[in-house]
């Protein structure tokens, strides 16, 4: 049996994760219980040597009405990835925030904050990133109105309403450009 | 008594590095205190990338990181492949590994000039600069284009080499060997480069797994990481070369790291002049205005000049992405690391950590 299984193995009978699965053959994912990530994550750094903290991603399942944090961890000396999930409720968006583990988690957190309005819990740092001034829903949301936003916040150009016939667009300048 | 005095480092960026501030708080010339702001770069790429089917996504992915936007193409068609379950003839991996190199050394020639222009010597970067514009030509033949290339696009690449071509690889290849002594003797050598750069912002093996560092800066530190030896992706698992440790992890390390790895990238580049096979650069794809992607997660990551580059994608069965999530070296490297860096260095100092630890702002806030 490969490390990764062995693994998987040993996580489902700590855990119990709600669901585990290989998207491919040196990842794993699973999708555990709010109260598991921090035991999870801290058994795979501590013991298993998942040393390296790749990246925190979160994905917005509006239909479900969820957010989905995604921790990656890879370990150095086995070579693999295993993606740590956990879903989180979209109305009352709120987790612990987990930047003694890692100092990196420190500004992805912050991003993730400011970008769907998670509120991490205990962040020292919990400031505008990348964004100025920003009032109103978080853009990265999927409910976010793009169309809305660039209404109000733009003008659009004259001329750009025919944009999606571009070649007769041209076309018409160029015939008034000739004639002069 | 010693007063504080605070000053903005930027936007406007030092060298090569990109439009990014830092806010300090000094005591004389020493820093006390560093605070990184970013978001002067911000384009919302996540968000547009949403919107978008994947064919129209790969047209903007290139434009994460200007120095290198290579690394971004390879892993959205990778990512995208793995996902959809579409396989790469072989010569396009093999073409995707020279535009991968040549891009690699075009970004080392770009930080070569930032680096030395942030030191003060001002010969280098017009040297540097130079040379990389021969990379750019053979660019420009293959691609189209200089800078942004849109040229690996998910199931192959989008044209074959034209004819010549790889001659005129072999050429270029020849011509800047020929003058990295010259380099050596102008930078790597220079005592004043050797000076400042020796001792500056060390970090440490023990910090640099712990905080996620990537890249040159951790073989500086002596950590044979490569992704390209560690999770060999397309086919760096055929070629031959060496991954370059230094044990000094300070900015001199980080630079003869990367200056030795120029030498691994041309004697990549070398091989697949040599071993490149023959057959069809690219698979047929579904029609993409209408290709609806299998539901999926995936991670994937290329070693690109500054570290370990991945994407997180996930895809929900539609023709768009749901969510692509960039994870660039100077996201780690250039906020948090950066700011504890600089706690105790030289104001004069700041461009040149920066450069060392690869910052690149295009790619912190997409």
């Amino acid at each position: 049996m490969s490390y990764l299984a062995e693994l998987k193995e040993k996580l489902e009978n700590m855990f119990s994760p709600e669901k585990s699965y290989f998207p491919k053959e040196d990842t794993l994912s699973i999708t555990l219980s709010n109260g598991n990530v921090r035991g999870a994550l801290a058994y795979l750094r501590d013991t298993e040597g998942f040393r390296h903290f790749v990246m925190l991603s979160c994905v917005d399942w509006l239909e479900d009405n969820k957010f989905e944090l995604v921790y990656i961890v890879w370990n150095p000396e086995k070579k693999v990835t295993v993606f740590v999930k956990t879903l989180i409720d979209r109305e009352k968006a709120e987790f612990q925030s987990l930047h003694h583990m890692w100092r990196q988690v420190c500004t992805y957190e912050r991003e993730i904050w400011e970008m769907y309005g998670i509120n991490f819990v205990g962040h020292p740092r919990l400031e505008p990133f990348i964004l100025e001034d920003w009032k109103g829903m978080p853009p990265m949301r999927r409910d976010f109105d793009t169309l809305h936003y660039v209404n109000e916040h733009y003008e659009w150009r004259e001329g750009r309403e025919e944009s999606y016939k571009p070649r007769d667009y041209i076309g018409e300048v160029f015939d008034e450009w000739r004639k002069k | 008594m010693s007063k504080v005095v605070k000053i903005f480092h930027g936007p406007q960026h030092p060298g090569i590095t990109g439009n990014m501030s830092v806010e300090l708080d000094l005591i004389g010339e020493t820093i006390v205190k560093a605070k990184t702001h970013v978001g002067y770069l911000h384009r919302a790429f996540e968000k547009l990338i949403e919107r978008r089917t994947a064919m129209q996504a790969f047209t903007i992915v290139c434009r994460i990181c200007v120095p290198e936007p290579d690394p971004n193409e390879e892993n959205f068609a990778r990512a995208i492949e793995e996902l959809t379950g579409l396989e790469v003839p072989e010569r396009a991996k093999w073409i995707r590994v020279l535009v991968l190199e040549l891009s690699r050394l075009a970004a080392y020639h770009l930080w070569m000039g930032g680096q030395a222009g942030s030191t003060g010597l001002y010969t280098v970067p017009q040297w540097a600069v130079g040379y990389r514009d021969y990379i750019l030509d053979l660019f420009e033949e293959l691609t189209g284009g200089r800078v942004y290339h849109m040229y690996i696009i998910p199931g192959g690449v989008r044209r074959d080499l034209p004819t010549g071509f790889l001659d005129k690889v072999s050429e270029v290849m020849d011509f800047i060997e020929s003058k990295l002594p010259e380099f050596d003797r102008l930078f790597f050598d220079n005592a004043v480069f050797k000076k400042r750069a020796i001792g500056t912002a060390v970090i440490d093996p023990e910090t640099a797994i712990e905080r996620g560092v990537v890249g040159p800066p951790l073989r500086a530190c002596g950590i044979a990481s490569d992704v390209r030896r560690d999770a060999p992706y397309e086919v760096y698992d055929k070629l031959d070369f060496d991954v370059i440790t230094e044990t000094g992890g300070d900015v001199y390390a980080r630079a003869l790291v990367r200056r030795r790895e120029m030498e691994q990238s041309i004697k990549i580049i070398r091989q697949i002049i040599k071993y490149i096979p023959d057959g069809p650069y690219r698979t047929k794809i579904p029609y993409p205005m209408n290709w609806k992607l299998k539901a999926g997660e995936t991670y994937v990551k290329t070693e690109s000049a500054r570290g370990e580059f991945g994407y997180y994608m996930v895809t929900d069965g539609s023709e768009y992405i749901r969510r692509m999530n960039v994870r660039g070296p100077a996201y780690v490297h250039g906020v948090s690391l950066l700011e504890d860096m600089l706690e105790g260095a030289q104001l004069a100092d700041v461009a040149m950590i920066m450069n060392s630890l690869g910052t690149c702002p295009p790619e912190i806030e997409r």
